[in-house]
């Protein structure tokens, strides 16, 4: 009966950690919840937020990820890099995060991904990208916070 | 005796209708009553044929026009009196330069800018000048449109004439009855009808005035367009060899993606 307690508390922790984001949400964003393998969350401005694991079958290094999604930004969808650095999530391992500015529809906006390369026990890793797109002014507004939220983000 | 009779009335019948005939062709009108004067003028024959309204008015009134419309309208081969207009649209690099340089042309030649709405010029000029002007406007650049008009107002001019030298002459016999008047009746009667004359020779002098303007001056409308820039080619998005970044971006964030 015990074993049971204890497996059942077990399954409904698992279930309630895969059903959360990843991070310690910044103020005043709500979360949706899980589509596919991603999390999202938003403002009442509009503010989206997003953190998802994509995988590819290329083993590149999160500078190597982080230079091919820059110029796929810059050179084929006409964004404007405004900033890159590195941020270390909450265990410490080194992700790289590119602030962009673009134009989506007339309308200008702000943009900022983050990703890090995750490494699995007999497979290929996969990358851990969370990002954050508002209209100019509100990204703007809430740029320090999502940046912070950034070192908070757990695999 | 029935007969020669009945070939009598025959004869007389015939002779009294070619009396009547000759009459109503040739009998010339004379205005004898104050009436007939005052209105004689409008009663001439309002649409003269051109060979009798140029001699009745002779060629003093074609001289103004100098010799390419001026020739009396005798011979049909000789120049009729047109009013010419024209309107060309053409695409120039650089629409101002190209109208500064048309207006010094149009200068040179002995004309006016008339009027200018943006890139649209309305051009006066001689109308010895048109056709050279109108090649000339289309040299500046591709052909976009071009039309032109000779409106041909010999008979009207002609007709005012005639009409303006009957009046004329109305107005001179007028003065004589006038003088000749001894009732106040038929002096107020006959001043009314001097105004009146006068009034409708001023109006057919302007309008004989107006007419040799536009006989004696082309009216071109020039337009000019800038070329138009070719539509950018847009360069369309290149998609990644690496699916994950074709997923990642604000695209896909503010699009049912989200």
């Amino acid at each position: 009966m015990r074993a049971l307690r204890v497996l059942g508390l077990a399954a409904v922790a698992t279930f309630a950690a895969c059903g959360s984001m990843p991070m310690q949400l910044p103020p005043d964003f709500v979360e949706l919840g899980e589509v596919g393998n991603g999390h999202r969350a938003v403002t009442a401005d509009d503010a989206r937020l997003r953190v998802r694991n994509l995988f590819d079958s290329t083993k590149g290094s999160v500078d190597f990820w982080a230079d091919t999604l820059c110029n796929d930004c810059v050179l084929q969808r006409g964004y404007e890099l405004v900033e890159r650095g590195e941020v270390n999530d909450r265990d410490g391992v080194s992700g790289r995060w590119l602030h962009f500015s673009a134009n989506v529809g007339g309308e200008k906006v702000g943009v900022l991904v983050a990703a890090w390369v995750r490494p699995r026990l007999l497979k290929k890793p996969y990358l851990q990208v969370a990002e954050f797109v508002a209209r100019q002014d509100v990204f703007a507004a809430r740029l320090p916070a999502v940046r912070q939220a950034l070192t908070t983000v757990w695999r | 005796m029935r007969k020669a009779r009945c070939s009598l009335l025959g004869v007389l019948f015939l002779v009294l209708f070619a009396a009547a005939c000759q009459t109503a062709a040739g009998a010339p009108r004379e205005l004898a009553s104050l009436d007939d004067v005052t209105n004689g003028f409008v009663a001439t024959d309002p649409s003269p044929r051109p060979a009798e309204a140029a001699r009745a008015y002779g060629n003093a009134g074609f001289d103004d026009f100098g010799s390419h419309n001026a020739a009396p309208i005798e011979s049909p081969a000789q120049p009729r009196l047109l009013i010419q207009k024209g309107e060309v649209r053409v695409e120039v690099a650089r629409p101002d330069d190209a109208a500064r340089e048309f207006q010094a042309k149009v200068a040179a030649w002995g004309g006016y800018l008339q009027q200018q709405n943006g890139a649209i010029l309305v051009l006066r000029l001689p109308a010895a000048k048109f056709d050279e002007a109108f090649t000339a406007a289309k040299a500046l650049g591709r052909v976009l449109g071009e039309s032109r008009s000779a409106n041909d107002v010999t008979e009207e001019f002609v007709d005012l004439g005639i009409r303006i030298d009957n009046a004329r002459k109305s107005r001179d016999r007028l003065v004589e009855i006038l003088a000749k008047a001894e009732k106040v009746e038929d002096i107020l009667k006959v001043e009314a009808e001097l105004r009146r004359l006068t009034e409708e020779i001023e109006r057919m002098e302007g309008r004989k005035k107006f007419l040799q303007d536009q006989v004696a001056m082309a009216t071109l409308q020039l337009t000019l367009q800038p070329v138009s820039q070719p539509p950018p080619v847009k360069r369309s998005r290149q998609w990644s060899r690496f699916d994950w970044i074709n997923q990642v971006g604000a695209e896909q964030m503010l699009g049912g993606d989200f």
